[in-house]
């Protein structure tokens, strides 16, 4: 419709005469009323009361004439208010339309910005130390790839020949022992001590906040022992002191000077809060006993692939030089980064491109209502656009609904999103550096204007059908109604197959997870409980003196009421801590084989109810002094004597505890069932236990496991007092030892809740997207049906011809979608667990699962098509 | 019956183009006319007045009416007369369009 009228003859209304405008509307209302008998003061009151908000209709009218010049700024804020007015008054009219697409799109931005602000804090961000992309983790590799623990000649050795490296420092495992009681507070407390080496803070590139690092005098071999300490153990446990001087704290039975408090936040490696210089007590010489973890820096633009040429070529010298008394083959450069986030990369990005897909499901569910909206107004806009409603106008109000529910959409999501993120933290495995993650605005710019988007566009998908169409579409009366057609069909078909994709991932982590849960881990969880005890070597500086409190407490534990059995071990299964050692076997020579090595008291088989196979357990004559003796489990006997009884046979030098011991012989007293220490998903090792009389060295942090019938709730206080009567400066920590076994299965159960929220929510999604699908279809063919009943089909075949309809869309969607996941799990594959990534289970009960949902979405809308009223349809439509 | 907005524009030219006349009347005029079916709010009218002249659709002047009170009177322009014009051959072959469709293929 033509807009140009020629030259305009120029307006007479001024602004003075609004007002005087409006008065007289009121006047010849009055006057009416009058004439009809109406009272004048009455008339008045009715005319006023009939008007509308006088001022409102003044302040309008005015800006109309004011707006000689279209792109003032008042006028612009003016028609933006009034649009969006509009687009309130227009939402609040369809509350079932605005909350669906406000929720469908809170949920898509949800999912995407928490599981987001994880992998970006894990992946992406730097860590949280000074230039953190030049830091790099060292390890030994042995003989057939696998990596180990640092001998510390080793690590010397390539300090002073390599060039590669800033700085580099040695430091504690942690696999090497847990916690270690630190008196000097109020109470024992168990803490995380690090050893670390002179250069780990310069290496870090952090330095105490308060007082100062060690010097080098201070991280030599029997220097004065001095400890840096946490941020929040000088709070906690000092009490904060402006000033260091004088406050120590007894760190492994010795008194620590403290000289120094890090930043807040700074609890490398792990969560240590005390670091100690493993100068002190002077370094092993041995190139086979792998104490030691090591940190080091980068040179500038030194990578990581060259610092690892560098430390290959020294490593293989040294090899050369030192033959039979080094086993390190070579040496692992790993990113800090990469060595910090380990198995967890591939969960997270898989958790990501999950949330990814259901942002695109949310899309294409929005596309889909937004269409569907459209259509059902496009009766609406096509007699605004015929009247002379400006096409720029219907566009911009359009734009200005769309945006409006895109951007309150995109506020819910960022809500949730946090909200996602707290749980998503409060369960997410540890391990992981992800404590600091929050919803930043790397995430606002990453999801945030993908959804806003699609919002636009396809809020914006009825205006264009409007404007291309013209006068046309009326003259058809169906170019409107027919923009959205073709194009919903895709859009249900995607969303279909979007939902299997999730659905039969969901179904193969639940799978995988039912066969974790299957697994025989080769001892009996329920009913145990464990308790982690430290023995403070303070107080029991002999380590005869630390087995014999450990023999008490452990024949007290046995004697309490409901204990059935009771025994103790250095490191309990799937606690995340194993030794392993290198063993010999006498008469054939080194064999160069590593097996884990545990020590145990008690009656700590029969408490776990690890089955005896062949020979014996320990007894009463496995003392110190006695001849040594060694139990093996299935998986050793199998492997180290295989065709032969293992029990008599003798071994030797078990991870390197001959600098301890002394070389000498064990003999194998008996055979016990395999465990799986590793987790339930890792098969059993070679593994070894040795008696804690006979190896009391590292029985000084072991964990009870006591089986319990009844309620472990009503022996705990006695246990507690128990070992309070006998000591109570002994720490004492309480688990049920199923707590191990689940955080064992933390991070598959992580991804598994996870992925599962995300196929729960694909699912509805779907099913929602094609009740609105169907519902339009059924009220656009409104007449049709009529028409079809009129001539005599039952009610019952039209609804089963519109479910037909539908499930016809859903079945090509559920077909692309199967494909999809055949080639998709690929992806899964390595997290799968005794599952095949073609699992027919899985698909089968996905593609079930979504048929069964949209066959009910289907149905609900298509009785309606039931119910109609022939004669009513085909009258009204 | 709530008013479209593009269709109150219509109906004003439509009112106005028998004889110039002011907001109260027009008001009045497609109450009555639609059979008290079509009511314009004065919150509506006003600024569509306004926009109309503003277009150059109408013209205003102030004059009296009947009973001698003061009142704005509205009248068309040529060019509004041309878009009424333009608008009900628009609005005619939309309602035939709807009725082709609503009374389906003629059997």
């Amino acid at each position: 419709m033509s807009e140009s009228h020629g030259r305009r003859p120029a307006p007479v209304s001024t602004d003075e005469d609004v007002d005087r405008e409006l008065r007289a509307h009121l006047a010849l209302h009055a006057e009416r009323l009058i004439a009809e008998g109406v009272s004048p003061a009455e008339a008045r009151r009715k005319a006023r009361e009939a008007f509308g908000n006088f001022s409102a209709i003044s302040t309008q009218c005015r800006h109309i004439s004011a707006s000689n010049s279209p792109w003032t700024l008042s006028t612009m804020i003016d028609s933006i208010v009034s649009d969006v007015r509009f687009a309130l008054r227009t939402l609040r009219r369809s509350p079932v339309f605005a909350i669906s697409a406000i929720a469908t799109l809170a949920i898509g931005i949800g999912a995407n910005s928490a599981i987001y602000s994880v992998v970006h804090t894990a992946l992406i961000r730097p860590l949280p130390y000074p230039e953190a992309d030049r830091l790099v983790s060292l390890w030994e590799r042995n003989e057939g790839g696998s990596e180990s623990a640092i001998a510390a000649p080793n690590f010397f050795d390539w300090q002073a020949e390599s060039s590669s490296f800033a700085s580099m420092a040695m430091m504690s495992t942690f696999f090497f022992g847990g916690r270690t009681s630190v008196l000097g507070g109020e109470q024992p407390v168990r803490l995380y001590v690090a050893g670390v080496t002179e250069d780990f803070f310069r290496t870090m590139g952090v330095m105490p906040s308060r007082g100062r690092a060690f010097d080098t005098a201070e991280t030599q071999e029997g220097a004065a022992p001095t400890i840096v300490v946490s941020e929040r153990i000088w709070r906690n446990l000092l009490g904060a002191p402006e000033d260091l001087t004088g406050h120590t704290l007894r760190v492994y039975g010795v008194e620590a000077t403290v000289i120094g408090v890090m930043p807040s936040g700074f609890n490398f490696p792990g969560d240590s809060d005390v670091w100690w210089p493993i100068g002190l007590s002077g370094f092993n010489t041995s190139r086979t006993s792998h104490n030691w973890a090591a940190i080091a820096r980068l040179a500038p633009d030194v990578s990581v692939a060259t610092a690892q040429q560098e430390l290959d070529t020294i490593g293989a010298a040294l090899k050369v030089a030192h033959g039979e008394e080094i086993d390190a083959v070579g040496v692992v450069v790993r990113s800090l980064r990469d060595e910090l986030v380990g198995g967890a990369r591939t969960p997270m990005i898989l958790l990501l491109a999950a949330a990814g897909l259901v942002l695109l499901l949310a899309c294409t569910n929005l596309a889909s209502t937004l269409l569907a909206r459209g259509t059902a107004r496009a009766d609406e806009i096509a007699v605004r656009g015929a009247l002379g409603a400006a096409r720029g106008r219907l566009i911009r109000q359009l734009f200005t609904e769309s945006l409006l529910i895109g951007g309150t959409g995109a506020v819910c999501g960022l809500i949730l999103g946090h909200l996602g993120l707290t749980a998503l933290l409060q369960f997410a495995p540890g391990g992981v550096p992800v404590e600091t993650a929050s919803v930043g605005g790397g995430v606002v710019g990453f999801v945030a204007p993908l959804t806003l988007l699609a919002t636009l566009l396809f809020g914006l998908v009825p205006a264009f059908g409007i404007t291309r169409g013209g006068t046309d579409a009326l003259r058809s009366g169906r170019g409107a109604i027919g923009v959205g057609g073709q194009l919903w069909n895709v859009l249900v078909v995607a969303e279909v197959a979007l939902a299997i994709l999730l659905l039969t991932g969901a179904g193969l982590m639940i799978r995988s997870f039912w066969q974790v849960m299957q697994v025989h881990t080769g001892y009996e969880a329920e009913n145990v409980l464990t308790a982690e005890v430290a023995i403070p070597s303070a107080l029991y500086a002999e380590d005869g003196d630390a087995a014999r409190i450990l023999e008490a407490m452990a024949s007290d534990i046995a004697a309490l009421p409901g204990v059935e059995a009771t025994g103790f071990v250095n490191h309990l299964p799937m606690a995340g801590l194993s030794i392993n050692g290198a063993f010999n076997v006498e008469g054939s020579g080194l064999s160069n084989a590593y097996a884990s090595y545990r020590v145990t008291g008690g009656n700590y088989f029969e408490a776990m109810r690890i089955p005896l196979l062949e020979g014996r357990l320990f007894d009463a004559r496995d003392i110190q002094g006695a001849e040594p003796v060694v139990i093996v489990n299935a998986s050793f006997a199998a492997a180290v004597f295989p065709g032969e009884s293992a029990v008599g046979k003798r071994i030797g030098n078990l991870a390197n505890d001959n600098w301890i011991y002394g070389d000498e012989w064990m003999r194998i007293i008996g055979v016990v069932g395999d465990v799986r220490h590793g987790g339930p998903e890792r098969p059993a090792h070679r593994e070894t236990y040795v008696h804690y009389l006979q190896r009391p060295y590292r029985a000084r942090g072991p964990s009870f496991a006591i089986r319990i019938a009844g309620d472990p709730a009503a022996v705990t206080p006695l246990i507690r007092e128990r070992v309070a009567r006998l000591d109570d400066q002994i720490p004492i920590e309480f688990k049920a030892l199923e707590e191990h076994v689940q955080a064992a299965a933390a991070p598959r159960t992580f991804t598994l809740l996870v992925l599962g929220v995300f196929a729960a929510v694909a699912l509805s999604l779907a099913a929602v997207g094609i009740y609105g699908v169907v519902s339009y279809a059924v009220a656009r063919r409104h007449r049709e049906m009529g028409i079809r009943m009129a001539l005599g089909a039952a009610p019952r075949s039209v609804q089963r011809m519109v479910i037909g309809e539908s499930l016809r869309r859903v079945g090509i969607g559920v077909a692309l979608g199967v494909g999809a996941a055949v080639a998709a799990t690929r992806l899964l594959d390595s997290m799968l667990f005794e599952v095949d990534r073609l699992d027919p289970v899985a698909f089968v009960a996905g593609a079930v699962a979504l048929l069964g949902a949209a066959t009910l979405a289907s149905w609900l809308p298509a009785r309606r098509s039931a119910r109609v009223d022939p004669a009513v349809a085909i009258r009204n439509d | 019956m709530d008013l479209l907005k593009g269709t109150l524009d219509v109906l004003i030219l439509r009112t106005l183009s028998d004889s110039p006349s002011h907001g109260y009347a027009v008001a009045r005029a497609i109450r009555e006319q639609s059979a008290e079916t079509l009511i314009v709010e004065e919150g509506a009218l006003y600024p569509a007045l306004r926009r109309l002249e503003k277009r150059g659709l109408l013209k205003a002047s102030w004059g009296r009416t009947d009973t001698g009170r003061e009142a704005k009177f509205y009248a068309l322009t040529a060019p509004g007369k041309k878009q009424l014009k333009q608008a009900m051959s628009d609005w005619d072959r939309y309602v035939e369009a709807m009725g082709l469709v609503l009374r389906g293929p003629q059997a």
